[in-house]
């Protein structure tokens, strides 16, 4: 009976030792995984911003011809909010190769594209960040021609952007014209909210035609 | 004649080892997420040096005032930061480099993290 007893006592202290330990090793499992994984989409969504950004362009020609027509060029960011988030809109051109268009033959690439990033909601209504690719620049800076969109994230929230413009102050909008054509460097506030509520944050700064004093300058400000 | 099964001293030794080999996995997994939250804020204080930076080459100027203190909101809670120029000997010719310096907390103890970039300033 007593030897029962003890292997039995050994029995539940050994069930409830490997028990905890699953369940721990599991609880931090998720939750590293689920850290990795956020920073991953932060540092993804970072990475296209970032290259969009620094090759925007401002078309001066084209834009210049626009007396009649509406022929926006360079950036157009709008500055909104939604449920106390930071939810601004970006559109603009780039000089690309293009990241979705990528059937194009090389010698027909236009590489010139209308990249958005925006809010929006998907087909099954559900609410999401969502990039916006065509290579047809005609018209409105947002919308026309074939494009390709894709959703980049569901757990983004917030999408805070901040324009520097030539005298370095900060401005919350951008419309590209003729006598501000680009800001010279932009701070981008992305932040994400996990399934578990956990929230991760992501800022960064992106320089669009820095200049670093006399003689020593990256493109025409 | 001897009875089939486990001794009570095997049981506790392999009890022993057991519990030897689980507070081993989990020394490891503590240390795989202290890890984790040390690079995590490697990361941050990274990225906020070359934000600073970056804005010394956009605006071609030390901010003013050129050092400050991270508030409690901040990722870097509490954390010291400076933006310094110092001059640097390449082959004989005279560079300007600007040095970022950040101290900050990590579990109480205090590290230095240290960015520079070479340029004129206006």
């Amino acid at each position: 009976m007593l030897e029962l007893l003890v292997s039995m006592t050994l029995f539940s202290a050994i069930a409830g030792l490997l028990m905890s330990s699953f369940f721990s090793f599991q609880s931090i499992g998720t939750k590293l995984e689920s850290k990795l994984s956020m920073r991953q989409e932060l540092r993804n969504l970072e990475t296209l911003i970032r290259e969009d950004l620094s090759s925007v362009v401002y078309l001066e020609n084209y834009a210049a011809k626009s007396a009649e027509f509406s022929r926006p060029s360079g950036i157009r960011g709008m500055d909104s909010e939604s449920q106390g988030h930071p939810q601004d809109r970006l559109d603009l051109q780039v000089h690309s190769r293009g990241r979705f268009f990528t059937s194009f033959k090389r010698s027909v690439n236009p590489e010139l594209f209308e990249v958005s990033y925006y809010f929006g909601q998907d087909d099954q209504g559900k609410t999401g960040f969502f990039r916006r690719e065509s290579y047809f620049i005609e018209g409105p800076i947002e919308a026309g021609g074939e494009a390709i969109t894709h959703k980049l994230s569901s757990r983004l929230v917030e999408m805070n952007l901040t324009y520097y413009d030539q005298l370095g102050a900060p401005q919350p909008a951008w419309v590209s014209a003729p006598e501000a054509a680009l800001p010279t460097g932009v701070d981008v506030h992305l932040g994400l909210v996990g399934e578990s509520g956990e929230k991760f944050s992501q800022d960064f700064t992106v320089n669009i035609h820095p200049s670093m004093g006399p003689g020593v300058v990256w493109g025409k400000p | 004649m001897k009875r089939p099964g486990f001794t009570l001293l095997e049981v506790l030794v392999s009890f022993a080892l057991l519990s030897g080999l689980l507070a081993l996995l989990l020394q490891s997994q503590g240390e795989a997420v202290f890890f984790i939250s040390r690079t995590q804020q490697l990361e941050r204080v990274h990225n906020e040096a070359t934000n600073r930076l970056l804005s010394v080459e956009r605006t071609g100027q030390i901010p003013d005032p050129p050092n400050g203190i991270f508030g409690i909101d901040h990722p870097i809670p509490e954390g010291k930061w400076e933006i310094r120029e110092s001059s640097l000997d390449f082959l004989g010719f005279s560079l300007t480099q600007i040095i970022c310096d950040i101290t900050y907390k990590d579990r109480g103890k205090e590290f230095h993290y240290s960015a520079s970039i070479l340029g004129d300033l206006q």
